[in-house]
């Protein structure tokens, strides 16, 4: 006797946070998307000359300590550090919804197996399973987004076995058995639709924790190598020169927090957008 | 005097009004009975008089109890509660605390309306016993204890205090049959011996109708009647009453059956067995024997009903006829062709169909309804495309309603709408045997009517053969022509409606005939 | 009781061993030829076939993996190539480092971050509960490298009331040892508490829109009696599960924080380790953290099963 909660589309972006979240993690990205075509500066070109200038009119965040341009680092290390984080979203995305998808659908040994998988897998603390393989294959952006990519993987599986876990005792799912559905063609169909919310929203965190971890893998050596650069990397360098000249610290650290609140609020939003709505349906039975 | 005077009670949602200018009065001890419907604000106005309206709800209105209007401070209202008004709610198992043993939060609501004298287990033994439960239950948590056990406890918090007023919202529409006659019964009791004043909030006409005296009727938020019991049943002034009385009190049948003929589907030492998750590695659990070596056979043409309480096998075995569950042992017979349950033969699928019992749960919230209900046209093999879309159409208007409809999404429409599509569904491979889990349980009373009426009708249009799944007495007087009776896995007992209502063999049988409430408007009870 | 933490244990010990299989084998396998990886590119023939006799590499790999396993209980974790030491007790040393400053850290994380969840849901709504979860919101995303960085600017540097780094061991000084220990648990803390307070708040905003809650209410309790009562211990359930995760990620951090502080603990071994391609330190080293995690996630699993009865006891017939 309840009535459904109306498949949220546009009232979507009515929420506060999930606005400001969401325009503001766009505006990181869309200035890390510049950077691909034009940064006022070339971040490969090195005038030790030019160091540690503050800012002006010409270098709008100053230089750093080889005089390369603090907001065309900035802005190359945006997209460093979310091309980085995008990818092993989506690694662990394309790989741990199926696997999650398949535990929920098969259950019995196959379940079990990729649950204590999972389990191992998040026992592992991130950052060492990056360590070593950035260590064993050699350091770099790539094997920093494998490495994160596969933290992903159980975090994804986990949303993806618990979402279709309540589905599957749905009458609808039941009915498309009796259609004749395939598991394939209902998980596709039936499945997928209805947990592409939640896998969005834990996409937005993860994507906030990779950001973070590709800062502490750059920072320890492991991740972007130079004359690249990423937010982390950045912040490696400046260690050495925080005394000096606090700057060199101070703007990458506060724009990796600014892109990662951005995410953070982008995802809470989201996530309140749908599990309120279901929770006051469930207090408006009680209206009646 | 009265107890409780509500006067002009207001309550809003964001300035939509859900309970409208409703105002009544309880006596001392009298019995004030609150019949409504989903969304009628009936629940609503049991929590605007305990205080425990939602944060974002506006209130106005007055509420009088004992001559003193009721306090709005919230510490003021919590003292009241549970010593003069106490409340017993709808879903018993998520309003006990579940990590709390339940004699514990008995002798705490015994310890706040300051009742506790002297040993609080002595008392909570009182309690227990005076409700029904045994001393030994005070030591188990709630989910270690039945739904109707588990609604015994919630009455003896609500006792706990002596309050002068007991509010009772749905109390019994999450158990069983059987159950909900026991509660009934021990709220009758309670009341008359400790000279309490009771509001009794239900969808149920009958229970009200055996508890109260005096009786409100209620709609959308408005008071559509109220009265003396026997003015407001036997004389409804209201359309809505009279729809209300006239839904509850199920014509009988005057359809022509379609003639019964040879065997249809046969079930032979059907057996089901569940494996149980174990305790622990440690302490392994026995199958649960869900079917128990079942026989029987369904024949053409005809309407065979399954009643039994909860847990005695009904839905296992509907699930393995429609081939979404697997026999353990035991095979069944459809036309000649043997399966056991998911091997259901692919060419076989389009001829065995099911409705679900929750239209709420039974389709995709993101497809539209056209193409849930098409669905099943996929076991239709080498079907043109024309065909199929009439096919769609036809059984759309079959079931009542309009094929422009298709094209929007399970929200737009009510309950009773939703379960005719589900209906329709069901139809569209044009089987011959149609399995209904429970089909009109979920919907409003006053949508019953119709959609049983629907399934009669189509039953004769069609020529199909129904199996259908209810705990509802009732219901199956209209719609079968014949009844299992079930217990524990087995089936127990064979008849017609009217030979099993009249003269029941089994114990389990009379117990469930003597569970359902009087019919109302015949004779009263009390 | 004891059948779920015997039940738990055994399971949690089966992930271990296949924690160790896969370290082992990624370590043996992936890098080649280990004895080669450890030399480097430079390595003559000699040398390798030498260091591959001396560690005994030529042996069937399911063997040596058991010689491991087998060794670890009895305390022998091998030698180290590059420090020429037994491992263990190079690790052994380290702990005395890590093992304190996750402590406190666990400590600080949960003693600042629960209240402040605690205090937020009580005054949901207002500008305290708004303020404070702004504040989570930073405290989230601050990277705690970075945090440490400031940390020590400001503490050590400016107002000088703190050491930037480096450790003084405990049997010299054990004021000053815990002193070079405050600022990295700081730093370790801040985003752990951050989470803990949002995960409380959540729990606590939950719990309060419950059926029980409001049962307790209709018994004679004000709402906050009643989430005190009844709420909060059904809302550590989730906490419980967020502060058992979060171990993992305070241990991964703590690679990240001995780095800013130059604090001689076991994540400084692991990274010299792996930049000296010590193979045989380095998983030695790794299994030990590993086994810090799962041992964590016993406990909180044990923890888990007390607080809530429903997962010890069978349900009703």
């Amino acid at each position: 006797m309840t009535d459904l909660p109306a498949p949220e589309k546009r009232v979507w972006l009515r929420h506060p946070s999930l606005r400001i979240g969401a325009v503001a993690s766009l505006v990181f990205l869309l200035v890390g998307f510049v950077s691909i075509a034009w940064v006022p500066y070339p971040i490969e070109v090195i005038n030790v000359g030019a160091a540690m200038q503050d800012p002006s009119p010409a270098h709008w965040l100053g230089t750093d300590h080889l005089g390369r341009d603090m907001l065309s680092m900035i802005m190359k290390g945006t997209l460093t550090s979310f091309v980085v984080a995008a990818i092993a979203v989506a690694i662990g995305a394309l790989i741990g919804v199926p696997l999650g998808l398949a535990a929920a659908a098969w259950g019995g040994p196959a379940e079990w197996t990729i649950l204590r998988v999972n389990d191992f897998l998040l026992a592992f603390p991130a950052l060492i399973i990056a360590i070593l393989i950035t260590t064993i294959f050699g350091p770099s952006a790539i094997n920093a987004m494998i490495a994160v990519g596969i933290f992903n993987i159980p975090v994804f599986a986990r949303v993806a076995r618990g979402g279709a876990l309540s589905l599957k005792t749905l009458d609808y799912v039941g009915a498309a058995r009796l259609a004749g559905m395939g598991p394939i063609e209902i998980a596709r169909r039936h499945i997928l639709p209805n947990i592409a919310s939640l896998i969005i929203v834990q996409a937005t965190i993860q994507l906030a924790l990779g950001i973070l971890a590709e800062a502490s893998l750059s920072y320890v050596g492991l991740g972007t190598q130079p004359p690249a650069t990423s937010l982390g990397l950045m912040l490696k360098d400046a260690q050495t020169y925080a005394l000096l000249k606090p700057s060199l610290a101070l703007i990458p650290g506060i724009t990796i927090i600014l892109i990662v609140v951005a995410l953070n609020l982008a995802g809470d939003g989201l996530r309140d957008q749908l599990d309120p709505k279901l929770r006051r349906l469930g207090g408006a039975r009680g209206a009646a | 005097m009265a107890l409780l005077k509500v006067d002009e009670l207001t309550v809003r949602f964001g300035g939509t009004p859900v309970l409208d200018a409703v105002s009544f009065e309880i006596g001392k001890g009298q019995r004030f009975g609150v019949i409504g419907e989903s969304g009628s604000g009936k629940t609503m106005s049991a929590l605007a008089i305990m205080g425990l309206l939602p944060e974002d709800a506006e209130l106005s209105g007055t509420l009088i109890f004992d001559r003193e209007p009721l306090p709005a401070d919230e510490e003021a209202r919590a003292r009241l509660r549970g010593k003069r008004i106490a409340m017993v709610f709808q879903e018993p198992m998520t309003s006990l605390n579940p990590l709390e043993k339940a004699g514990a939060q008995v002798a705490e609501a015994m310890h706040l309306a300051g009742q506790a004298q002297g040993d609080p287990r002595a008392d909570v033994e009182r309690l227990f016993v005076e409700v029904g439960l045994e001393p030994g239950h005070a030591a188990r948590y709630p989910h270690e204890l039945s739904g109707g056990q588990r609604q015994r406890v919630m009455i003896a918090m609500a006792l706990a205090g002596k309050p002068d007023l007991l509010i009772c919202d749905e109390p019994t529409s999450a158990l069983d049959l059987i159950t909900q006659r026991k509660v009934i019964d021990l709220i009758d009791r309670i009341c008359s011996d400790r000279g309490m004043a009771l509001m009794f909030i239900s969808h149920d006409l009958k229970a009200v109708a055996a508890l109260c005296t005096k009786i409100m009727v209620v709609r959308r938020g408005k008071v559509v009647e109220m009265g003396d019991k026997l003015d407001v049943l036997g004389h409804p002034k209201h359309d809505y009453t009279k729809l209300l009385l006239a839904a509850g009190r199920h014509r009988a049948r005057t359809l022509m059956r379609a003639p019964i003929s040879g065997d249809m589907l046969v079930a032979r030492d059907l057996t089901k067995r569940f494996r149980q998750p174990d305790v622990s590695i440690f302490e392994p659990r026995p199958p649960l024997t869900a079917l128990d070596g079942v026989n029987f056979t369904i024949r053409s043409g005809e309407s065979l009903a399954l009643v039994g309480p909860s847990g005695s096998g009904k839905s296992t075995l509907a699930r393995i006829i429609v081939g979404l569950d697997r026999a353990t042992k035991g095979e069944l017979e459809f036309d000649h062709q043997v399966y056991h349950g998911t091997d259901l033969p692919r060419t076989l699928r389009r001829d065995i169909s099911l409705v679900f019992q929750d239209p709420f749960g039974s389709f995709n919230p993101r497809l539209t309804i056209g193409e849930s209900v098409a669905e099943p046209l996929r076991l239709e093999q080498g079907a043109e495309f024309d065909e199929l879309g009439r096919r769609i159409v036809e059984v759309v208007q079959a079931v009542g309603l309009s094929p422009d409809m298709l094209n929007r999404f399970p929200h737009e429409f009510s309950g009773g709408q939703r379960q005719r599509f589900a209906i329709a569904r069901a139809l569209i491979t044009r089987p011959r045997l149609v399995v209904l889990d429970e089909p009109v349980s979920a919907l409003d009373v006053s949508v019953r009517g119709e959609v049983l009426v629907l399934l009669n009708r189509l039953r004769a249009d069609y020529g199909l053969t129904f199996l259908v799944i209810s705990h509802d007495l009732d219901m199956v007087r209209i719609v079968a022509d014949r009844v299992m009776v079930m217990d524990k896995g087995k089936i127990i007992e064979t008849g017609t409606p009217a030979q099993l209502l009249d003269k029941p063999q089994e114990p389990l049988t009379k117990e469930l005939i003597a569970a359902s409430l009087p019919d109302v408007g015949i004779v009263p009870v009390l | 009781m004891i059948r779920f933490a015997l039940t738990k244990f055994l399971g949690l010990a089966a992930t271990l061993l296949v924690a160790a299989a896969i370290t082992f084998a990624a370590l043996d396998i992936l890098p080649g030829d280990p004895a080669r990886f450890i030399l480097g590119i430079n390595a003559t023939p000699d040398a390798v076939a030498a260091l591959r006799e001396q560690l005994g590499l030529d042996a069937p790999a399911l063997q040596r993996f058991f010689s491991w396993i087998g060794g670890m209980f009895v305390g022998d974790f091998g030698l180290s190539y590059t420090q020429g030491q037994p491992v263990g007790q190079l690790i052994a040393g380290r702990l005395g480092v890590t093992i304190p400053l996750t402590v406190i850290a666990m400590i600080l994380s949960a003693g600042i971050g629960l209240p402040i969840g605690i205090l937020a849901a009580r005054r949901r709504g207002s500008f305290a509960d708004t303020g404070l979860m702004v504040l989570a919101q930073l405290g989230v995303a601050i990277p705690n490298f970075w945090f440490g960085m400031l940390l020590v600017l400001l503490f050590s540097v400016t107002l000088r009331w703190l050491p930037p780094g480096g450790f003084v061991p405990w049997g010299e000084n054990p004021f000053a040892a815990f002193a070079s220990l405050i600022l990295p648990s700081i730093a370790l803390a801040l985003p752990q508490a951050a989470i803990l307070a949002r995960v409380m708040r959540t729990a606590l905003v939950d719990v309060q829109g419950s059926d029980y809650i409001r049962t307790a209410r209709a018994k004679g309790l004000t709402l906050s009696e009643a989430v005190w009562k009844h709420g909060v211990r059904n809302a550590m359930l989730p906490v419980l599960t967020i502060l058992g995760l979060q171990f993992a990620y305070l241990v991964a951090g703590t690679v990240i924080v001995e780095n800013v502080f130059y604090l001689p603990g076991l994540g400084r071994l692991i990274f010299d380790a792996i930049s000296a391609r010590d193979l045989i330190l380095v998983r030695s080293s790794v299994i030990i953290l590993v086994l810090a995690v799962i041992g964590t996630m016993f406990l909180t699993d044990l923890a888990y099963a007390w607080v809530d009865p429903r997962l010890r006891s069978r349900k009703a017939e």
